[in-house]
């Protein structure tokens, strides 16, 4: 859950607090818990939930644009085979990222949420997630390719 | 359609839970907790125990009202009786210490007044809402839960009181010494 936490307010000391926040709510909400699904499943959706309404709180930019275009949705050119994947570099990418952007991401690429459920968690429809998602890995995409073009020329 | 980026986060993807919850987070959160304990316990526990002493006030009413019921729930009765005089006395015992108590912590005082009332309620309306005959075995069992929380209560709030007067007696004896 600290992983998730840390993953949606960006940042280890708001992460700490969050996680406080979250198993504070688990604790208290628990004799509402009806096994309607695993007890990581529901600390999992209380964790997310509770970390967008803190960002929403302090009015970080969760906005996203409701325009759909197609055509980044079938833009997956893999154009970036050269690009070697790491690990901390996408970690390092995905704290670069937006709000937004690393919001959807981290739901749909770490945590296994399908589009129907983030649009749920998010409050907007399931091509906005999509289109989002398009836009986000792209971003990401660019991050990484210019942090190792640096690398390389350093 | 190929997603190299998602492959391969797939295939690492313990390594991006690499973080690990600093040591004193179930420290800060037991702390906050128990914080909270004397404050809110009305709105939280309540929800857990509300079905379960929905009979028990049944029980009470069969107990006063049917006294031609078989032999077992007869005996059902006696021990409830029993059991109830003995709860009755250990509730109204601690209620009267923790006011002696909290004179300083007239808001506490009145959470209090708040969270047993309430459970008060909850026996009072069930009674009311009294259907057949249930499991007298279980109807038994929600009526000492509801006991039993009353007693928590009155015990966290003691608690919470005699841990507030030592620090205050630590407290005059440093200025004391110097």
């Amino acid at each position: 859950m600290f992983n998730i936490c840390y993953r949606m307010m960006n940042s280890t000391e708001d992460a700490e607090d969050m996680l406080q926040e979250v198993f504070c709510e688990a604790f208290r909400r628990l004799d509402g818990f009806r096994f309607e699904s695993t007890f990581g499943a529901w600390i999992k959706r209380i964790t997310i939930n509770r970390c967008i309404n803190e960002l929403k709180r302090r009015k970080l930019n969760l906005e996203l644009n409701e325009e759909i275009t197609p055509d980044i949705l079938t833009e997956e050119k893999e154009d970036d085979d050269e690009l070697k994947l790491k690990v901390e570099h996408i970690k390092l990418a995905m704290s670069m990222l937006p709000d937004g952007y690393r919001v959807i991401f981290t739901l749909y690429m770490l945590e296994g949420y399908d589009h129907q459920e983030i649009a749920e968690i998010m409050n907007i429809t399931v091509s906005t997630s999509k289109s989002q998602l398009a836009r986000a890995k792209r971003k990401l995409t660019e991050i990484l390719k210019a942090s190792s073009m640096q690398y390389k020329l350093n | 359609m190929k997603d190299r980026l998602k492959e391969y986060i797939d295939e690492n993807r313990e390594a991006f839970d690499s973080l690990d919850a600093p040591a004193e987070s179930w420290d800060a959160i037991d702390r906050r907790l128990n914080a909270r304990k004397y404050k809110r316990r009305a709105i939280f526990r309540y929800s857990g125990i509300a079905t379960a002493a929905a009979f028990a006030g049944i029980m009470l009413y069969m107990a006063v009202l049917q006294p031609g019921s078989n032999a077992k729930q007869m005996q059902e009765v006696s021990y409830m009786s029993e059991a109830e005089l003995y709860y009755a006395t250990e509730v109204n015992q601690k209620r009267a210490r923790v006011y002696q108590m909290s004179a300083q912590h007239p808001e506490l005082q009145s959470e209090m007044d708040n969270d047993l009332a309430e459970l008060d309620t909850i026996m009072a309306e069930l009674k009311r809402d009294l259907k057949d005959n249930v499991d007298n075995a279980e109807v038994v069992e929600a009526m000492i839960q509801n006991y039993r929380m009353k007693l928590s209560i009155l015990e966290d709030i003691m608690e919470f009181l005699e841990e507030q007067q030592e620090e205050n007696n630590e407290q005059t004896h440093t200025s004391y010494a110097l």
